[in-house]
């Protein structure tokens, strides 16, 4: 009975090693790769209806019907993403890319806090310095700047002023960013280690 | 001597053939058998009458008698017929002895409970199992390897031997787990065809965003990510 123990014991523990070191060089090797989703038909229709809807918008902006583009962009930001619980790069700039577009439109209606909003949002799936973060700040220093201008013809200087300063503050944000993307691409691209703008 | 006296013996198997063979058969007995038939008749009826007669058919007469209806024997005539029987007093006292000590419920002789377990073998009492244990064990010496002093135990030195079990053991089972490792961690994705992964699509814009493109960025985004969806599903079914 002793004896079984034991080498049940000395099976149990060899197993684990080989499982542990299975594991342990299969994460290594491939731990990477595995992070990231496949592009798959998730993705996909996520995207191709990102594209109906932009559309969509194009076609009410060329009607001068700002109110349905904004209302398409709206349905976009609100749609089903592909993956729940995990985060996709593509959907993640899709949507940042969006929601500076219904600020922009936003901003045409004259709705200055719904766009500022709608920055707000989109930094959120932004984070990092991209042409994606630096345009929702470069469309929220236009805002700023519409805010500044609204100030002034209601006749508050003051407050025209601030609101001018922080538009330009903003802008000024967008030119660093969007350098600092710049220089990254060129270094990325000189290293062959980019994929080229079709 | 009669005609049938005459004629030569047929065997026990042989058949009656004729019907002249059959005839004499079912002849009428002769004088001669008539009368012994009739003296073998007044011996059974009264066997001492017949000592006058033959001593071979009182000798007949007793042996039809046991065969047809046997008695006991009276305990004379049983031990002139066995040459080996006890007859001493010494020998029936011992075997007197023998009988009721198989018969009995208390200490028995060795001889006596090595014949019965010989004869009709019953499981031991605990005790008894535990007392012989103990003996062979006391026998066996203090120390598990040692020899023993003058038993009939012998030590088989288990340490030894569970440790080559155990060494042969490991050295397979790591041998086994070794074979896994290596098929886990060289078949797979070496075979397989690269996938084209969710990535940032900044590398598809060569200069910040300008007004009013977003649906062409939406457009480059879309036509991108389908060709490389399109070359997964390639790289799936195993064509590139």
């Amino acid at each position: 009975m002793t004896r079984l123990r034991l080498v049940a014991g000395l099976v149990v523990v060899a197993l684990a090693i080989a499982v542990a070191l299975a594991v342990g060089c299969r994460g290594r090797e491939g731990g990477e790769q595995e992070s990231a989703q496949v592009v798959d038909m998730e993705l996909m229709a996520f995207l191709s209806e990102a594209r109906a809807l932009h559309h969509q918008a194009n076609l009410k902006e060329e009607s001068n019907d700002l109110p349905g583009a904004a209302a398409a962009m709206k349905r976009l930001v609100g749609a089903r993403r592909p993956h729940e619980g995990t985060t996709t790069p593509e959907v993640e700039e899709v949507l940042a890319d969006a929601y500076a577009r219904l600020a922009e439109l936003e901003l045409r209606q004259g709705a200055l806090d719904a766009a500022a909003s709608s920055i707000k949002a989109g930094l959120a799936h932004a984070p990092a310095p991209t042409y994606f973060r630096g345009h929702l700040i470069e469309v929220e220093g236009l805002i700023e700047e519409a805010r500044a201008a609204g100030l002034a013809d209601a006749g508050k200087p003051e407050d025209a002023a601030r609101a001018r300063e922080r538009a330009i503050e903003l802008l000024e944000e967008v030119v660093r960013i969007q350098d600092q993307v710049i220089q990254r691409s060129l270094a990325a691209r000189d290293g062959g280690a980019v994929e080229a703008p079709r | 001597m009669s005609d049938r006296e005459s004629r030569p013996p047929r065997g026990p198997s042989a058949p009656i053939g004729s019907a002249s063979e059959r005839d004499e058969l079912d002849a009428p007995p002769t004088a001669e058998e008539a009368l012994a038939a009739a003296r073998l008749r007044d011996a059974l009826e009264d066997p001492s009458a017949a000592a006058g007669g033959a001593a071979d058919a009182l000798e007949l007469v007793a042996s039809l008698r046991a065969a047809w209806s046997p008695g006991a024997l009276d305990p004379g005539a049983h031990a002139e017929m066995l040459d080996d029987l006890p007859t001493s007093e010494e020998e029936l006292a011992l075997a007197a002895e023998l009988r009721e000590a198989l018969d009995g419920a208390g200490a028995r002789p060795e001889i006596v409970v090595a014949l019965r377990a010989a004869h009709r073998p019953t499981p031991l009492a605990d005790v008894e199992h535990r007392a012989l244990v103990d003996r062979a064990l006391a026998l066996a010496g203090p120390r598990e390897d040692a020899a023993p002093a003058g038993g009939s135990v012998v030590a088989l030195r288990p340490r030894a031997r569970t440790m080559r079990l155990a060494v042969v053991s490991a050295t397979t089972v790591l041998a086994l787990a070794a074979s896994v490792v290596v098929w886990l961690t060289t078949a797979g994705p070496h075979d397989a065809a690269p996938l084209a992964r969710a990535r940032s699509t900044q590398p598809l814009f060569g200069a910040p965003f300008k007004p009013g493109e977003a649906s062409a960025r939406i457009d480059r985004i879309a036509m991108a990510r389908a060709s490389d969806y399109r070359d997964n599903r390639f790289a799936k079914w195993g064509v590139r």
